[in-house]
């Protein structure tokens, strides 16, 4: 039995230790904003934070993880208006939709590292893949979201 | 298909003597865990092809062999061998017709498998094996080497053991693990370095060159003695036998070549068994006076500031981050640490950019495949990039190992072969 | 509530029940945040409602007493914004308070029981617009139109004298008004004299604004329902692993090998391939499957590879063909001061890769079957989903939910079909989910194709011949459809037969019908998105052989078409054409007509001495026709764009022994932020009798477009994708 804190809330994980954070959260804790897109830590349509760092949860099997603190998309902010979340909005980021939840939750630890951010260090710092290609868009929405948090 | 490079391995050949005294005959599965020690079906087998058929092509320079039908089929495999005749082959390396053979197989290793387990080994094929009618492939070497005569001489040269005897002076269980370390397992053939003659450099203990580490198939097999950083003078027996018994443990996971052994052989092994290998390999003292290996953060910082300074640290940070970790600790046992990991700090990195570029076959442990798998970046990565990558991750977290060049990279490139994500298990029977 | 019922919580139903009584009415708003409550908006969940509702106008409009609106959309949302567009244009004429109005799906169950009300339901070829235009339209005018006419019966007056805007219809001469939510009960029951016209494009006055997509507000939080999210209490999760050469069979399955695995696991065999359903995770069957050793039966295919297709192919342009077009005699002499060219093009299979992984959800029961899935039609899955199920297409409940990208992948329904085996074995629900692997290599490929230009061009320089003969897998075929009486499988003559250079005088389009064992499908811009690329990289060959500047030879080309020549012109303008650029620098330009749409594209591109390709910048310019929702036409352009351009720099699957060699994205690679260039988009609406389509007319443009900016700035001409396997070091 493993514990994780998924948004605040404490849940008691009967999975084998080799379960990838990502399959823990979707079927057991039963949060599905959190996507899978490769399970090879290739896409990043599953990233989360947990204890404060972006990973890749499809990659992070649960054995390690034991009073880990698990923040997923829903739980980024209580009312949707986190500044990433607006900028999103605002610049009407996502088209079909499947990697964006994994796209805001690496752009809000990037800009934690970069909070002013050039469009190098955007290309550098955000790998995730966006098959539907909405990476202008995505780009500005960084900018908008760094400007907004310096507000 | 899985081809294995050979380097020129021009084995084997020579009258060794038949076993003569025959005990009674050990129980079937006796033979088939025999087999297992051995690894026979790794080499002697395709994917996709029938058990012990034969067919694996092994590249050399002078032209591919392929492996033999080591099935009981009269015609094409080995039906027809008597005891002798299949001893002959096992630890002598001549076939029925009295031809030199030429497969890449490890007599000098198998030469030390005692007379019982020879005669286990012969039931296990004659009558657990099925047998299959498939006609061995001739071998592509051409010219003055195509004619065997160098081998008697190589064997005249190098071949000089006999069956394993056990040393005094050790107890039974290093006794039993030098047994299979030296001879079944044959850990040499990959792990010992091997001189001019393509010979390796030493078959037991008594060498210090012995399981030192080599280069072979574009795979670095790394030192298994007792060095502190780059052998596993930092592992404990128990990680050892838990790397042996599950090709993982705290501070690796098994890749490259090692996969063959890990997917066959070892893990089917008894604990007694593994125990005393482990026993045995952590006996074997350090060839290098190497300071230990003690974990440094500065890297860590470095890529949690997400700005790097290193170029190669930026393409850890866009590729490999996720899952080794900005403290390059892993997730072990599942995934690899890369901070103090003897493959990491190993001299040659040929394994390390061979992963990079073309991952591993996944491991299989007792038929469950591994839960996660590294990716290919073969196609995503530049050979520049590729060198800075491994180049930052040799020197961060204390791991200083040299640096890896762009040129290694691209030596490496045309000459390895993807490996596949596809799960295969080569069965007995 | 239908005691048959699949469980409350994954239905609108649920919904309603619990929290939509406060309002009085069927909806409600989405979110109690009001910064979300942009406009129009979708639920979370936008699984439909299969049975008429309480105060509907007519199956697409339901309008409650308090003026909320809601409005069916009868196709899919993907990500291409029709969700929003569609309705835009029902609203266009509705007239209703766009801020009231909420949207969901139509349900396709209910499609099947009245009558086709909905029309077809599909999204695909880029015509949610175009197949939906006139139809809406007409929805909307006769809702508005009811409304009116119970307004003036309330008032006694004329209709006539009656006018609607924004949810309100007002007397002219008293001023009197009366709100959609008073008069919406009894404009149910009005039956009109005549159905109204529709506005004509010159009367919109909503349709061409951009409006913010109503999808957009629950995929930035995770509420967004896509088909893989779909959570049915008591349902197994399901793996699969298909015959790794496509098409080959099932022989064999040690079954025993997971026994004592975690979750239960149940070995499900299929005809050609074999499943795992397992209890608690997903992980757990997929964890199982890949213990067993499956036995197949590959059958010849399984000693192919592609090295072996693309010799085939190029063999067979020497072979027997059909005419797909001829005017003219291509083998006239060539004329004086004139020269001649040949190349030969080659594209190979791809895959879509749409970022959610195919899966489907079932719940089988023995007179009705609820399944969750995306899928780009609804109408159709249903009709399949009976047949897998053995049951009516009236007793199939199926939830169509967010699409996790399609790009033509998702009207297969193959998911759908091992989902229902499976739930017939275990008797429970099974959410069924392929793996990135699966989805890659069991995809319904994008065909391969070798294509032989020759090409004559006069004194001039100018094209008097051409001659181009394709080879390629049939799509049509494929999808059942009958050829034409000339053999011709359009799809694969795309952009080849009907261009827009009908100035040349002879021309010759021959094809030869060649598959594999790959099964092929429509992808993104089917035919074009390669031919167009093999088209404009030719006619790029003659023109710069010529000394003729690519942008002017191809006005030359196009003189007298008004409408490619604005469009060509416009990319050249804004994509700065003709401006000097640094050595290793390089523009290209490529134009097509695609889904009623036309666009050019000028991409620049620079290029290491290393042989390192960065391509800069794209220029984009479509003219649709029509404009709907500017935000969301562009939005595709800049999707498009990348999607041809990960085509273009390293898209290819092989072929190893009969199997898809790339399997996942570090195989199969992706464009990432790091290699996506800066794109700009312009939009035309040059008006017309049709209406174009938006979603994949900016694709085929992009690789051609690539591949001449390639050459401008190297010298170095790219006659087959991916360009990543060309080495273009020292070439700058
Ligand atoms: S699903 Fe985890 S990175 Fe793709
Ligand atoms: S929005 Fe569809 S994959 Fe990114």
């Amino acid at each position: 039995m493993i514990t994780l804190t998924v948004n605040g809330t404490q849940h008691q994980v009967d999975l084998e230790p080799d379960t990838p954070l990502l399959w823990a959260i979707r079927d057991a804790v039963g949060l599905t904003g959190t996507k899978f897109g490769c399970g090879i830590a290739q896409c990043g349509a599953c990233t989360v934070h947990v204890n404060g760092q972006a990973m890749r949860s499809c990659s992070v099997p649960i054995g390690g993880l034991d009073g880990a603190n698990v923040t997923t998309i829903e739980g980024l902010s209580p009312d949707s208006k986190h500044p990433v979340q607006a900028a999103w909005l605002a610049e009407d980021v996502p088209q079909c939709g499947w990697c964006q939840s994994g796209q805001i939750m690496a752009a809000v630890a990037f800009l934690k590292q970069n909070p002013a951010p050039t469009d190098a260090d955007i290309d550098a710092g955000i790998t995730n893949i966006c098959r539907c290609g909405t990476y202008e868009r995505l780009r500005r929405a960084i900018h908008r979201a760094a400007d907004l948090m310096k507000a | 298909m899985k081809t294995k490079i050979f380097a020129a391995m021009l084995v084997v050949l020579g009258a060794v003597p038949l076993a003569q005294a025959q005990q009674t005959a050990p129980p079937a599965d006796k033979g088939e865990y025999v087999a297992r020690a051995g690894d026979c079906i790794a080499c002697h087998s395709v994917v996709g092809g029938k058990p012990f058929a034969g067919g694996l092509k092994m590249g050399t320079p002078l032209g591919a062999i392929y492996s033999t039908n080591i099935t009981p089929d009269p015609e094409t495999g080995i039906g027809n061998y008597s005891l002798a005749d299949f001893d002959r082959a096992v630890r002598g390396g001549v076939a029925k017709d009295g031809h030199n053979l030429y497969p890449a197989m490890p007599y000098p290793s198998y030469a030390k498998i005692t007379d019982d387990d020879v005669r286990a080994l012969y039931d296990f094929f004659m009558k657990q094996v099925p047998p299959v009618k498939q006609a061995n492939k001739p071998s592509e070497i051409k010219g003055v080497m195509g004619i065997r005569w160098p081998l008697a001489i190589w064997n005249m040269l190098f071949m000089d053991k006999g069956v394993y005897v056990a040393k005094k002076d050790h107890d039974d269980a290093w006794n039993r693990g030098a047994y299979l370390v030296e001879g079944l397992e044959h850990c040499g053939a990959c792990h010992t370095p091997r001189g001019l003659a393509f010979q390796e450099k030493g078959l037991d203990a008594s060498s210090g060159a012995f399981l030192q580490g080599a280069e072979l198939d574009a795979w670095s097999a790394p030192n298994l003695r007792g060095d502190l950083r780059t052998g596993l003078g930092g592992w404990s027996k128990d990680e050892l036998a838990s790397f042996l018994k599950t090709g993982h443990n705290d501070k690796a996971v098994a890749f490259g070549s090692m996969i063959d052994v890990l997917n066959n052989s070892t893990p089917y092994l008894s604990d007694d068994d593994v125990n005393a290998m482990a026993a045995y390999l952590k006996s074997l003292p350090a060839t290098t006076q190497q300071a230990a290996y003690v974990y440094n953060d500065a890297a860590t910082k470095e890529l949690q500031s997400g700005k790097p300074q290193q170029p190669g640290a930026a393409v850890y940070l866009g590729n490999c981050v996720s899952c080794h970790g900005a403290d390059g600790k892993g997730q072990a046992p599942f995934i690899p640490p890369l901070a103090g990991n003897p493959a990491v700090l190993d001299g040659i990195p040929s394994s390390l950019i061979n992963l990079v570029l073309n991952s591993a076959e996944p491991l299989v442990v007792k038929g469950m495949p591994d839960a996660y798998r590294m990716p290919q970046y073969r196609v995503q990565l530049t050979d520049d990039e590729i060198a800075q990558a491994l180049s930052f991750i040799r020197g961060a977290w204390g791991n200083d190992a040299p640096a890896v060049t762009s040129a290694q990279v691209k030596a490496m490139r045309p000459i390895t072969d993807p490996s596949s994500d596809r799960v295969i298990v080569l069965k007995m029977r | 509530m239908d005691g048959n019922r699949t469980t409350p919580i994954l239905t609108r139903r649920h919904f309603i029940v619990t929290a939509a009584t406060a309002a009085g009415g069927l909806m409600i708003g989405i979110s109690a945040m009001p910064h979300l409550a942009r406009a129009a908006s979708v639920m979370g969940q936008p699984w439909n409602d299969d049975t008429a509702a309480a105060h509907e106008i007519d199956a697409w409009i339901v309008i409650d007493p308090d003026d909320s609106v809601l409005i069916r959309y009868q196709r899919s949302e993907m990500g291409q914004g029709s969700m929003t567009a569609v309705p835009m244009m029902l609203n266009e004429e509705l007239q209703a308070d766009w801020s009231k109005v909420r949207i969901e799906y139509a349900s396709a169950n209910r499609n099947h029981r009245e009558k086709k009300i909905y029309g077809d339901q599909n999204s695909n070829s880029s015509r949610t617009i175009n197949g939906s235009q006139v139809l809406v339209q007409k929805v909307g005018a006769s809702a508005r139109e009811r409304l009116i006419a119970a307004a003036a019966a309330k008032w006694g007056v004329a209709a006539t004298e009656c006018a609607s805007a924004n949810s309100v219809v007002t007397h002219k001469p008293s001023g009197r008004t009366l709100r959609y939510g008073e008069l919406a009960a009894a404009a149910a029951t009005v039956k009109l004299d005549k159905e109204p016209a529709i506005k004509t494009p010159d009367q919109f006055t909503f349709i061409g604004k951009s409006q913010p997509r109503v999808d957009v507000v629950h995929k930035i939080n995770g509420a967004a329902k896509f088909g893989m999210d779909a959570q049915v209490p008591g349902m197994v999760y399901a793996a699969v692993l298909q015959c790794p050469v496509p098409g080959g069979k099932l022989k064999s399955v040690d079954e025993a090998v997971v026994a004592g695995m975690p979750g239960n696991p149940v070995v499900v065999k299929l005809a050609d391939a074999v499943a795992v359903a397992a209890e608690g995770t997903w992980w757990r069957a997929r964890q199982a499957l890949a213990r067993l050793q499956p036995e197949w039966d590959v059958g010849e295919a399984g000693n192919t590879d592609s090295a072996q297709f693309f010799r085939e192919y190029r063999a067979a342009l020497d072979g027997p063909a059909k005419t797909a077009r001829k005017q003219g005699d291509v083998d006239q002499a060539v004329p004086a001061g004139g020269k001649t060219f040949e190349a030969v093009y080659e594209t190979p299979y791809l895959s879509h890769s749409p970022m959610e992984p195919l899966n489907a959800t079932v719940h089988l029961q023995a007179d009705r079957i609820d399944v969750w899935v995306g899928t780009q039609d609804a109408y159709e899955a249903t009709e399949k989903v009976a047949k897998f199920a053995g049951l009516e297409a009236e007793q199939v409940y199926l939830h169509n939910s967010f699409v996790g990208g399609g790009f033509g992948r998702r009207d297969v329904s193959d998911e759908i079909a091992h989902a229902i085996a499976v739930a017939k074995v275990v008797k429970k629900p099974v959410k069924l989910i392929w793996s990135r692997e699966e989805d890659t290599r069991h995809d319904k490929m994008r065909p391969m194709a070798v294509t032989r230009f020759k090409g004559v061009t006069g004194a001039d320089g100018m094209p008097t011949a051409l001659s181009i003969r394709t080879v390629a897998g049939s799509i049509v075929k494929a999808a059942g459809i009958p050829l034409p009486p000339n053999g011709v499988d359009f799809v694969a003559v795309a952009g080849l037969a009907g261009n827009g250079y009908a100035s040349i005088p002879n021309v010759n389009v021959d094809y030869v019908m060649r598959d594999t064992h790959l099964p092929v499908w429509w992808w993104r811009a089917p035919g074009q998105n390669q031919n167009i690329f093999a088209l404009e990289s030719f006619i790029d060959e003659m023109a710069t052989a010529n000394g003729q500047d690519p942008y002017q030879f191809r006005r030359k080309m196009l003189a007298g078409k008004a409408d490619w020549l604005a469009v060509l012109d416009a990319a050249a303008e804004k994509g700065d054409w003709g401006k000097p650029l640094p050595k290793g620098t390089g523009r290209g330009i490529a134009i097509c007509d695609d889904a009623g749409s036309l666009c050019a594209q000028v991409a620049e591109v620079t290029v290491s001495p290393k042989g390192e390709l960065k391509v800069n910048r794209v220029t984009v310019v479509m003219d649709t026709h029509y404009i709907v929702n500017p935000l969301s036409i562009a939005e595709q352009a800049e999707g498009s764009v990348i999607f041809g351009l990960s085509a273009a720099l390293y898209g290819k699957i092989e072929v190893k022994n009969g199997v898809p060699v790339q399997g996942n994205f570090d195989t199969y690679r992706m464009v990432r932020l790091a290699q996506a260039p800066k794109i700009d988009v312009h939009l035309l609406a040059s008006g017309g009798p049709k209406w174009g389509g938006a979603g994949e007319p900016a694709v085929p443009p992009l690789s051609g477009a690539v591949a001449n900016a390639i050459f401008a700035a190297t010298g170095k001409r790219i006659r087959s994708l991916p360009i990543m396997d060309h080495d273009l070091s020292g070439s700058t």
